[in-house]
Formats: C-alpha cells, sequence, structure tokens
C-alpha cells in the first residue's frame, strides 16, 4: 500500500473523497486495481488513459454483457477510454454508497445506446439480446412480443419509448434494483 | 439569456417528472422556483398546475371540483383554472418552504434534474434542440447557486455542499469545477455578510464533529468488514442473492461479537478476575472434575462448573481494582444482559421495519411491471466469473420464455371441481403438517419424561433429547418438501414462504416443549435449574452444528463426489435410469440454511441468561458454518438456478427473527419476575426471584419508600388494565384512520385511472378529427408551436381541437363516470384533508404513494398548455 500511496498526496486524496463516494482507504484500493489492470502504465503515470479492451478485462465488466456500455457512460473523452477518475466514478456510482438517483441516471445512460435520451425499441432489443445472450435461440418475434410488452406495462405516455422518467419510475418500485446494480471492490 | 434557458429546462423536465410522479414534491420546487422568478406566462403556469393538482384535492376546492355543467362554456372554465391554480400556487409554494426548511435533505435529492441527460440535450419550447455541454458547469453552478442553504459559510452548509455535488451525475472533472466555482461565490458573499456569532459556530461545531465521528467511523468500518475477500468471492460467483445469505450470517455475526464483546467485559472477565466462591458454599461438595472432550459435547462435568453456566458465578461484590469502589457481579449481571437483550430488540425492530418498508411498501407497485423488472433489474452487475455469468444468461432466458409461454398460453379457468379438489388438497396437507408437527411435540415431550427427568446423566445420554430434536427438524423438512409438492401452488414464492413458516413453526414448537418442560419441572432443592436450562441449550447448539453442518455438508460432499464419478456426463444423452437423473450436484438451498441460522440465534438469545459463554459458542460455530457453507457452494454444490426476490425473503427472515426474539424476551420476563431462583447457586441467589435485585439493589427501593409504593400502586391490574385499553383505543384510532387513508388512496388512484382514460379517449378523438375531417381544420389555431420530434407528433398536429370535440356531448359512458368520481372523492376527502399528506406518510411509511401510483399524464395533453380559448 506503501507504495501506492505515495502516489497520492493528502489533498488529491481530499479531493477525490469529496467528490466520490469513497473514503481514502478505498480510493487508494480503488488505485490499486486500477493499476492491476495495466501495472507498467499506470505505474508511470498515475492517471494514465487506459484503451477500452484493457479496461474490459476488469472480472465484472468482462462478464457482464454490458461492459462496453458502461466503460462508454463513464468515459471521460465518450469513445470507451478510461482514466483514473473516470474508474474511480465508475466504481464511486457501483457502490454500496450511491443513492439510488445516481445509480437509476447511470443505468439509464448505459441502456440508452444510440444516446436520444430515450429507451426506444430499438435500445431495448439490444438490452434482450445481451441479457439473453447473443447466439440463444430466442426469436425475433419473441422479442418483438417482450418489446411490445414492456411498453405495454412501462411506457406511460404511450410514445414507443422509454423516458428517464418512467425508466426512474420503474427503479423507484424495484428493491433488487439496488443489490443488483452493484460492484463490490 | 441563460436565466431564461435554464426556466425552459425548468419546465420541461418537471413535465416528465410529473409523468412519473415520484418524488415529484421536492422536484417539482425548482421548476417553481424559476417560474416564480419570471414574468408568468401560459406555459409555466399550466405545468405547474399539474404539480398542485393534488395539493388541491386536498383542500376544499380545487381543479376538479365540477362548477356546474363543465362543459357549459369554454371561457369560464380556463378562467376558472387559472384563479383556482394561482390560490393553490401560493399554498404549495408555502407549503414547499416549509418542508425545506424542514428536510434539509430534499435539497440534494432535487438535484437529479440537473443530471447530463436532463440537462445536454432540452428541448426548447421552439422544438429545437438545445445543447448545453459546454455551459454544464456554468447552468449546473447557477441552480446551485441559488439554494440560500448551500451557499451559506458556514460547516453545515459546506457538507451540503459536498453531498449535493457528490450526487450529480457528472464526470469527476465537472463536478470539480462546479466545487470551485461554488465555492468562489460562498467566498465571495460571505466577505460581504458579517460573520456569524459565537453562539451559531458553537452550534455549528458541534454538529461538524458528528459528521466527523460519522465519517470515522465508517472509513473504520470498511477497514474492518468481516470477509471482505470472501464476500466478494461469493458475489463474483453466484450474485447479490446468494451473498444475500451470507451478509445474514455476518450480520448475525457481528452482533454476537458485540455482545461477546459486553458480556466478557462485564460479566466473564470480571467472575474470572474474582475467582471461584470461597469453600463452603454447596458445589464445593463434589471435587472440581476432570476435563473430558467428551464435555465439549455434553456441556457436563468440567464445563458445568465453568463460567459457561449461570451456576458458577458468585453473588458477592469484590473490589476489582484496589482503591475503587467495589463491583458487583449480580448487578453486573443482571443489567448486562437485560440492557443488552433490549437495545437487540430495538436494533432487530428497527431494521425489520426498514427493510419491510423497502421492500414491501416501495416496491408494491412492482406487481404492474414484472417484464420490465426482468429486464432492467435482472442483470447482476456483482457478477465476475465467466461460469456464472452464462449461468445468469440462461437463467434470464428461461424466465423470458416462461414469461411469453404464459403470456400466449390461454388463461386456465380451473372448474369448481378442480378447485374444490384443490382446496381440500391444500387443506389435508395443511391438516396433516400440524398433526406432524403435535406429534412431534408430544413425542419429545414423552422422551423428556424419559430421559431428561434423570439430573445426573451417564455420559453420552446427555444428548439423547437435542439429537433427536435435531434429526426431527431436519427429516421435517424433507417431509415438508415432498409435501408441498402436492398442494400445486402457482407461485414458486408462496410454495417456498409456505414451507418456511411451517418450518419455524415446528422450531418454536419444539423450543416451546423444552422450555415448558424445564420450568414446570420440579426444582430440586439443591440443584442448579438455570445451569440444567443452559446445559441444554449448549448441547442444542453443539448437536445443530453436527448435524445440519457437517452431517449434511457431508452428505452433500458424498453426493457430489457420486455425481463426478457416476452422474451424467456433460454433452451426453440424459441417463434414463431413476439414479441416474438423481445424480446431479446438490442444490444449496438458501431458505434452510437461512432458518437454520434462526433457530441458532433464538436458542442463543434465550440461552445467554443461563449460560452467558454461549455467545461465545455461537460466535465460533457461526465462523465456521461461514467457511463450510462457501466451501460447499463453490466446490459442491449448484447455485439455485431460480431467480428469487432476495430482499423480500431476507424481510421475511428478518420478520422470524423479530417473532423469535420477541418470544425470547416475554419468557425472560416471565423467569425473571415469576420464577423463583435456584437457593444454592448463581449471581441471585438469596433473593427470590430475579427482579428483586433490580428493585432493591439497584433502585434501592424499600417496602415503606414512597417509590416503592408508587410502584405498586403503578402495578395494579386496574392501572394496568386501564393503560391496556388506552392503547386499545389509541391502536383503534390509528386503524381506523389509516383505513380511512387506504380507501382514499384507493379512490384517487381510481381518479386517475379514469382520468388517463378520459385524455386516451379525448386524444384519439382528437386524432380522428384530425385526419378525418380537414375541412374544419381552419378553426384550429395554433399557438405554441410543434415540440416533440417523436411519434408523439401526430397527436400534436392540431392541439386546440381539445375545445372543438368539447362542443360536441359526451356520449360515452366514460366521461360521465369521472364527473361522477370527482364528486365523490372531493366529498369523501373533504372529512379528513388537513393533514392528509403527513398521514398518507405515516400510512405508506414515508413514501409517497398516491402520487408514485399516478398513471401518466398523456404527454400530448401538454400541448394543453399552448392552446388559446378560441374569441
Amino acid at each position: 500500500m506503501g507504495q501506492v500511496k505515495s502516489q497520492f498526496s493528502e489533498d488529491e486524496l481530499q479531493d477525490y473523497e469529496d467528490l466520490t463516494y469513497f473514503t481514502k482507504k478505498e480510493i487508494l484500493y480503488a488505485h490499486k486495481k486500477f493499476k492491476n489492470l495495466a501495472p507498467e502504465k499506470v505505474g508511470h503515470n498515475k492517471n494514465a488513459k487506459l484503451s477500452m479492451s484493457k479496461v474490459l478485462e476488469y472480472p465484472e465488466l468482462k462478464a457482464n454483457p454490458f461492459g462496453d456500455r458502461i466503460c462508454k457512460v463513464f468515459s471521460s473523452s465518450n469513445d470507451g477510454d478510461i482514466t483514473f477518475e473516470d474508474f474511480l466514478d465508475m466504481m464511486s456510482v457501483f457502490s454500496d454508497a450511491a443513492p439510488k438517483s445516481v445509480k437509476a441516471e447511470h443505468a439509464f445512460r448505459i441502456y440508452d445506446f444510440d444516446g436520444d435520451d430515450m429507451i426506444g425499441r430499438n435500445d431495448l432489443k439490444q438490452v434482450i439480446k445481451r441479457l439473453v445472450d447473443y447466439n440463444s435461440d430466442l426469436g425475433d418475434n419473441d422479442i418483438e412480443q417482450l418489446i411490445n410488452n414492456i411498453l405495454e406495462e412501462a411506457d406511460l405516455d404511450d410514445d414507443g419509448a422509454l423516458s428517464f422518467a418512467e425508466f426512474e419510475h420503474i427503479i423507484d418500485k424495484s428493491s433488487d434494483f439496488i443489490n443488483s446494480f452493484r460492484i463490490r471492490l | 439569456m441563460a436565466r431564461h434557458r435554464a426556466v425552459l429546462n425548468d419546465a420541461t423536465f418537471h413535465v416528465e417528472v410529473n409523468e412519473a410522479g415520484s418524488r415529484r414534491f421536492q422536484q417539482g420546487s425548482n421548476g417553481a422556483d424559476g417560474a416564480f422568478k419570471t414574468p408568468p406566462d401560459e406555459d409555466k403556469i399550466e405545468v405547474l398546475q399539474e404539480d398542485t393538482a393534488e395539493e388541491q384535492l386536498s383542500n376544499e376546492e380545487g381543479l376538479f371540483t365540477p362548477t356546474g355543467n363543465p362543459l357549459a362554456s369554454q371561457e369560464d372554465q380556463f378562467q376558472g383554472v387559472n384563479v383556482s391554480f394561482s390560490q393553490s400556487f401560493r399554498r404549495w409554494s408555502s407549503n414547499f418552504g416549509r418542508s425545506v426548511k424542514n428536510n434539509k435533505r430534499t435539497v440534494y435529492n432535487k438535484t437529479i434534474r440537473l443530471m447530463p441527460s436532463r440537462i445536454q440535450k432540452t428541448l426548447s419550447i421552439d422544438g429545437d434542440l438545445i445543447t448545453t455541454s459546454a455551459s454544464d458547469v456554468d447552468h449546473i453552478t447557477m441552480e446551485l447557486g441559488q439554494r440560500e442553504q448551500l451557499m451559506e459559510d458556514n460547516p453545515i452548509a459546506e457538507q451540503l455542499r459536498i453531498e449535493t455535488i457528490k450526487s450529480i451525475a457528472h464526470k469527476i472533472s465537472t463536478k470539480r469545477q462546479i466545487r470551485e466555482q461554488l465555492s468562489q461565490t460562498v467566498n465571495r458573499r460571505a466577505t460581504r455578510s458579517k460573520s456569524i456569532g459565537l453562539l451559531r459556530r458553537y452550534r455549528y461545531s458541534g454538529k461538524l464533529y458528528a459528521t466527523r465521528a460519522a465519517k470515522l467511523l465508517r472509513s473504520f468500518v470498511t477497514n474492518f468488514e468481516l470477509f471482505y475477500g470472501s464476500m466478494k468471492q461469493i458475489e463474483g460467483h453466484f450474485g447479490s442473492r446468494i451473498s444475500a445469505y451470507f451478509k445474514f450470517l455476518r450480520r448475525l455475526l457481528v452482533l454476537n461479537l458485540v455482545l461477546l464483546l459486553f458480556i466478557g467485559s462485564f460479566v466473564i472477565f470480571p467472575q474470572l478476575l474474582a475467582g471461584r466462591d470461597p469453600v463452603g458454599s454447596e458445589q464445593d461438595i463434589t471435587e472440581r472434575q476432570e476435563f473430558h472432550l467428551r464435555d465439549l459435547f455434553t456441556g457436563e462435568g468440567y464445563l458445568s462448573e465453568s463460567v459457561m453456566y449461570y451456576g458458577s458465578y458468585s453473588n458477592r461484590s469484590f473490589t476489582l481494582v484496589p482503591g475503587t469502589a467495589e463491583y458487583s457481579l449480580p448487578h453486573a449481571y443482571f443489567l448486562t444482559i437485560t440492557v443488552l437483550s433490549l437495545v437487540t430488540f430495538v436494533v432487530v425492530s428497527i431494521s425489520m421495519g426498514r427493510s419491510y418498508r423497502i421492500s414491501f411498501i416501495e416496491s408494491s407497485a412492482t406487481v404492474q411491471n414484472i417484464l420490465t423488472h426482468k429486464i432492467v433489474c435482472s442483470w447482476d452487475y456483482g457478477i465476475a466469473n465467466e461460469k456464472a455469468a452464462r449461468l445468469k444468461h440462461t437463467t434470464i432466458l428461461n424466465e423470458l420464455r416462461d414469461y411469453l409461454a404464459q403470456r400466449n398460453r390461454d388463461p386456465f379457468v380451473p372448474g369448481r371441481w378442480h378447485r374444490l379438489r384443490r382446496e381440500a388438497l391444500r387443506l389435508v396437507v395443511h391438516v396433516t403438517v400440524l398433526g406432524m408437527i403435535s406429534a412431534i411435540a408430544a413425542s419429545l415431550w414423552a422422551l423428556l419424561v424419559r430421559f431428561g427427568g434423570t439430573d445426573h446423566f451417564t455420559a453420552w445420554s446427555a444428548l439423547y433429547v437435542s439429537i433427536v430434536s435435531n434429526v426431527t427438524m431436519a427429516a421435517f423438512g424433507y417431509a415438508c418438501q415432498l409435501l408441498g409438492r402436492l398442494e400445486q401452488y402457482r407461485q414458486v414464492a408462496t410454495r417456498l414462504n409456505i414451507n418456511l413458516l411451517r418450518l419455524f413453526l415446528l422450531q418454536l414448537t419444539i423450543v416451546g416443549v423444552l422450555l415448558a418442560y424445564w420450568l414446570t419441572r420440579a426444582h430440586a432443592a439443591t440443584g442448579c435449574w438455570e445451569t440444567a436450562i443452559g446445559q441444554e441449550l449448549y448441547r442444542l447448539l453443539v448437536v445443530d452444528f453436527f448435524i445440519s453442518t457437517v452431517l449434511l455438508g457431508a452428505a452433500r460432499g458424498v453426493r457430489y463426489l457420486l455425481h463426478v464419478h457416476y452422474g451424467p456426463v456433460k454433452g451426453a444423452a440424459p441417463p434414463t435410469t431413476l439414479l441416474g437423473r438423481h445424480l446431479t450436484p446438490p442444490p444449496f438451498c438458501i431458505e434452510t440454511h437461512s432458518l437454520g441460522l434462526v433457530y441458532n440465534q433464538t436458542l442463543l438469545w434465550f440461552g445467554v441468561l443461563f449460560a452467558p459463554l454461549l455467545v461465545l459458542l455461537v460466535a465460533v460455530k457461526l465462523l465456521l458454518v461461514f467457511y463450510i457453507n462457501k466451501f460447499e457452494l463453490i466446490y459442491l454444490c449448484q447455485p439455485p438456478a431460480r431467480l428469487w426476490r432476495s430482499s423480500q425473503t431476507q424481510t421475511l427472515f428478518l420478520v422470524l427473527v423479530f417473532v423469535s426474539l420477541f418470544g425470547v424476551m416475554l419468557t425472560h420476563g416471565y423467569i425473571i419476575m415469576q420464577v423463583p431462583v435456584s437457593a444454592g447457586c448463581g449471581p441471585f441467589r438469596g433473593t427470590q426471584y430475579m427482579y428483586q435485585l433490580f428493585m432493591q439493589g439497584i433502585l434501592k427501593l424499600r417496602e415503606e419508600h414512597l417509590f416503592w409504593r408508587v410502584f405498586v400502586y403503578i402495578t395494579k391490574p386496574a392501572i394496568i388494565g386501564g393503560v391496556l385499553l388506552t392503547m386499545g383505543v389509541v391502536t383503534y384510532y390509528l386503524r381506523a384512520k389509516s383505513r380511512a387513508q387506504i380507501a382514499k388512496v384507493k379512490l384517487l388512484k381510481e381518479l386517475l385511472g379514469m382520468e388517463a382514460k378520459d385524455k386516451k379517449f379525448l386524444l384519439a378523438s382528437l386524432n380522428k378529427v384530425a385526419h378525418g375531417k380537414d375541412d374544419q381544420l381552419d378553426r384550429i389555431e395554433l399557438v405554441g408551436g410543434g415540440r416533440i420530434n417523436g411519434p408523439a407528433d401526430k397527436y400534436y398536429t392540431d392541439p386546440c381541437a381539445t375545445w372543438r370535440y368539447e362542443e360536441t356531448p359526451r356520449k360515452t359512458g366514460d366521461g360521465g363516470t369521472v364527473q361522477g368520481t370527482v364528486v365523490d372523492i372531493t366529498g369523501s376527502c373533504s372529512s379528513y384533508q388537513p393533514s392528509a399528506r403527513d398521514e398518507l406518510e405515516l400510512v405508506f411509511g414515508g413514501t409517497l404513494f398516491v402520487e408514485s401510483q399516478l398513471p401518466a399524464r398523456p404527454k400530448q395533453c401538454n400541448g394543453e398548455c399552448d392552446i388559446m380559448p378560441p374569441d
């Protein structure tokens, strides 16, 4: 730990502590994890930018069907490349301490593939396909029916897409969301 | 210009939020703030009207109160709306002011609308897309700068500022800029205003220290989180649903460690320091026994005279540190254990209440959104293992297939005979289970009479009772599972819960029978019945560990080995033999394991009065169970493939813990007040009942003392009866009130449903008019302009058609019923309107139920705001 500590000054740690949901210890731990992804690069420059494929080696992101989406949402350059600050931001949002509203906002952006601020039919299709794994035998008709049913249930204003308010309405009522939308550091 | 844009954003956002409705009250304020400071125009007023609709409902006259025929005059209606609206707006804004004062937390809850997806692309009123990503920082800073609470120059406001900035969903760099700008503004303002007074500074410093302490505590807790690595491993392998069980286990372990800390330092340690009682007390007649390994299982022999049990504690007071006051062990014993039980009880009740609120009340609407939940919340982000990920994919796929199959199948309506048969079958199963439980109770009683009566056991025979009861419990579990299959409950969860309740009932029965036997047994004059109970509980706990953890774990191991060697090979054809099909890896049943923990904890709570060191035993046991279970789960068992609502099941377990703890408290109360203590052993010898020590020793009450008389007077039946009666009346009153609220909520929901239906109908007709009778379009006057570039546009092309439609009399039943309901509701609500909101929050545990249930107002309806009445 001592070696890691030397990369951050006390002020920087305080700064990160104020801006994320982590304690100083956890920030250092997060940095250790980040460093493990690319020891050379990060050892040289603590805020190095790692490419998306590198970041996707992080076990939780690797197993996650939305791993690339997560990287894109949290990337400050919007191309999926992740700096340490982005990584810290990501882990902070996925931590236990983050409130539901913050998690919901990011979940919405992860599921909003085309970035039009609505989860439309295409987004839903992508989500379902990724959830059941691409090479599964769930037919297009079935997916269509699922999408129709989802919209029937959750699209309160009948505009054929889920807005953030509708999405948040679902999340708000879910007691399991906060447990599942979480990555232990 | 920037200011103006902010207002527009407010309005747009506000509309969206109204559709979902949740937390509307807080968020809505922003829109109000903005609109309040700019010259009012048609747009904002209409937007705000949505917000205030509910306020009006709880007030005497509102938007929904029909004044005569609502269709009679267009003009009148519009004016009426505006008038009543401006009134209600004033009401609302004053309400809001109050709520902000009362609840500072709301401030950062409101920041949700500052999130990127709200701000980056906001539609202006002209339908253009405003992209403000460049000025994000300025924008948010400005928004936050308007909040007085945040901008004060004191530590509290700073803390609040930090919290608020944290909750903004932006990149860290953006947040940093925002924070810097804000602090600049604050400093600028601070130099202008005078410094705060000494008294206030003093007050702030207190609060500041409290927050700092909380922060320290948090970092301390995170540093010492038990099993951190193990939990991460389990979560990575099996997801959060399985790790919930381990969390439950860990929670109990931590609780027991805290108990151990207190009991150890206040009771056991002083006793060890003081040493054994001087010669002359009665246990010393028998020689001090040698230690046998057997004693660890039976709790007899050497252990029976150790600090493990009640009997060997001293009733003396002694000086621990020379020169200090005397330490009275009986008082320490009594106070430590009662206070700890009470505190545990409070902690458990609070956490149960919270868990119940979160998983049942606040999520009560999930039933409507089953599928969306399956999509949105189903992926477990904690999964970090490829195998687990594949399993998850398969599970989700199966869930979706089940769902589709259920949707596409014709709804099965069981015939009368079928239903009757099913009900009869269930009844038979219930009766069988109850019969089994009573048979078990009776045979346990017989066993106790046969083997439990002797005061001195020969070697291992002491274990008979505990072995039999534990084996019965395990066997009963399997029997129940088999019976449960007969019952054909459609929901898996129902079957599971009923099964759990049956097992729990059996456990309660067994513990109850044991207790009844021990307490009613005639006590030998020289014996120490407290120690005897302690020993029985010790044996139960030890045997439970060996049977349910070690033995069943070994059975699972054997099954796994069989599976590896003889089981079906992956990829090969499924085996045809019966044996072959059953050679699967053993399942890991979370429910049974959790129930075992509850049972364990019940025994501990009960036994801590008679054997303080049981806490240590249980803590060690839990530690072992944790590692054994983890090993089994990772190497031997297959995780359950079913998705189950972990939070609800966790709540159920908390409820069971609460129930058993409550029972334990009652029994302890009975023992302390009514059962005479043994005369020859333990810290309480010399008094007749345990409580007397408290009354006489601690409160220093004597018979003739005034307080004593007051106490005797208070405990008279008449007074207690009176108090109970009053409590009953109060409960009845509250219950009636909550029923009224529930009825009201139901009515409001109906109203909203009707309204939505009405709107839908209107829009459909409007659409028809727009597309069908183009020749009439010349009467339509478009004031606001187009706004949404989505599919909604098809409704929006002619917003003014609304008034046109209303010229024709309504023919459908829809409109009529709505009006009827409206009258009904305003009438029935008026009787309890004053604190309706508070009571709602009471009844529904802080959730604004009505709001969150809102079926949305169709977005297109906001188009109405652009409609001007025709001239």
